[in-house]
């Protein structure tokens, strides 16, 4: 955690909800992403993303000011989006861009869509700790020690998830890759 | 390395997850394993596309959410938390737990007061047992029971019955008819359709002496014996 943080929040702890503002923004992005990933859904992204930041505020002052404010705050959104799918469970998606497909695209596209509809369905089968260790580390691109921070876990139990989930991962990619083996889904 | 334990550490290899020392022993087999160095290509070339398909990347939050969200945060985060729904069943749960100590506190007293109760041996004796009572014996003990020499640490309450529970000596009498004897108590014994003798077995704990003392229904004292 660094000084400006610190400084930050210190003011907040002492009345200044104005500091709060500056003290989450530069996660902003972060917050939302990580909270599609795991919910599979904008409108639950966005529920968990402000849950979030409302206990965040609210327990700021049992946040240890040693510790990453970062990790800490998306540890909370990671709760909340456990909350989140547990309420209202369903297929994780990798999304579906926005961006309307080309003509030209049209035949990647197609191929796009059978392995992401693979990725869903295999999302779907893994472990909620597979699950959340895949989107931090290889979707979010944490490392080893930053996810096992964020999720509360030891970084031998972040390995030995890992390692399992992509190996799911993988049979799934390669299956749905090899030809006269796709089906839509 | 072999092959099979080179397997197992490609997954995190494939992303650059191993120790230092794990890794580079996972690379010398992948030198000379072109089997596994396929493996791993596999594995990256199923995270790369795992990655590729994440549409989440180019996701923010627009501007208005956010600072809708920032100001709901401030605005409900101020406020004391609200109470959570696992507080309405609270009363049930102090019920419950107050029905399980006072079951453990009554179990608990049952328990306490049989190990206080002075242990009591109680056996039938025939009407031929009465024939077996000893006269007196060499060693008579003081006329009064409990003298500073001596101390009683078991008694035995000896009855003449046809119960089989009574032979077994399971059921144990009120203590009130020794201790009256103990003390000398003139008071009878109230009258027992089953009981013709009540026997005290003293014990010193120093010479370990041990002397029988013989009453009838009435508490009258019998005799005597070892």
């Amino acid at each position: 955690m660094n000084e400006q943080e610190t400084t930050l929040v210190e003011m907040v702890l002492a009345g200044n909800s104005d500091a709060f503002e500056p003290l989450v923004r530069p996660y902003r992005n972060d917050l939302i992403r990580l909270a599609y990933r795991m919910t599979g859904d904008w409108e639950d992204a966005n529920e968990a993303s402000q849950e979030a930041l409302l206990r965040a505020y609210r327990y700021l002052a049992r946040f240890d000011t040693a510790r990453s404010f970062k990790n800490w705050l998306l540890g909370i959104l990671v709760n909340e989006a456990r909350k989140s799918f547990r309420k209202n469970p369903r297929s994780i998606s990798l999304a579906e861009t926005a961006e309307p497909s080309t003509p030209a695209d049209q035949e990647r596209r197609h191929e796009e869509g059978v392995l992401r509809g693979r990725l869903r369905a295999c999302l779907d089968g893994l472990s909620r700790g597979q699950r959340e260790v895949f989107i931090l580390r290889d979707l979010e691109d944490r490392n080893i020690r930053e996810t096992a921070r964020i999720l509360g876990a030891s970084e031998l139990s972040v390995r030995v998830h890992l390692s399992r989930a992509r190996k799911k991962i993988k049979d799934l990619m390669t299956r749905g890759a090899a030809p006269g083996k796709e089906t839509t889904s | 390395m072999t092959c099979r334990s080179a397997r197992k550490l490609i997954p995190l290899a494939a992303g650059g997850d191993l120790s230092e020392g794990k890794a580079g022993k996972v690379a010398a087999h992948l030198k000379a394993c072109a089997a596994c160095r396929a493996e791993l290509d596999a594995f990256r070339t199923a995270l790369d596309r795992a990655r590729g398909l994440d549409g989440a990347a180019g996701h923010s939050w627009n501007d208005a959410a956010w600072a809708k969200a920032v100001r709901r945060a401030v605005a409900q985060g101020s406020e004391p938390a609200a109470a959570k729904p696992r507080l309405v069943l609270r009363p049930a749960v102090i019920a419950a737990a107050g029905a399980v100590l006072i079951g453990v506190a009554a179990l608990l007293l049952v328990l306490t007061r049989n190990s206080l109760r002075p242990r009591e041996v109680l056996e039938a004796r025939t009407e031929g047992a009465k024939t077996e009572v000893p006269a007196a014996t060499e060693h008579k003990p003081e006329p009064s029971p409990g003298t500073a020499d001596q101390k009683i640490v078991k008694r035995d309450l000896k009855k003449k019955t046809e119960s089989p529970l009574l032979a077994a000596g399971r059921i144990k009498p009120s203590p009130a008819p020794i201790d009256r004897a103990l003390t000398g108590a003139a008071a009878p014994v109230a009258p027992s359709p089953t009981q013709d003798i009540v026997s005290a077995t003293f014990v010193s704990q120093e010479t370990g002496l041990k002397v029988v003392w013989f009453f009838d229904r009435n508490f009258n004292w019998k005799g005597e014996g070892k």
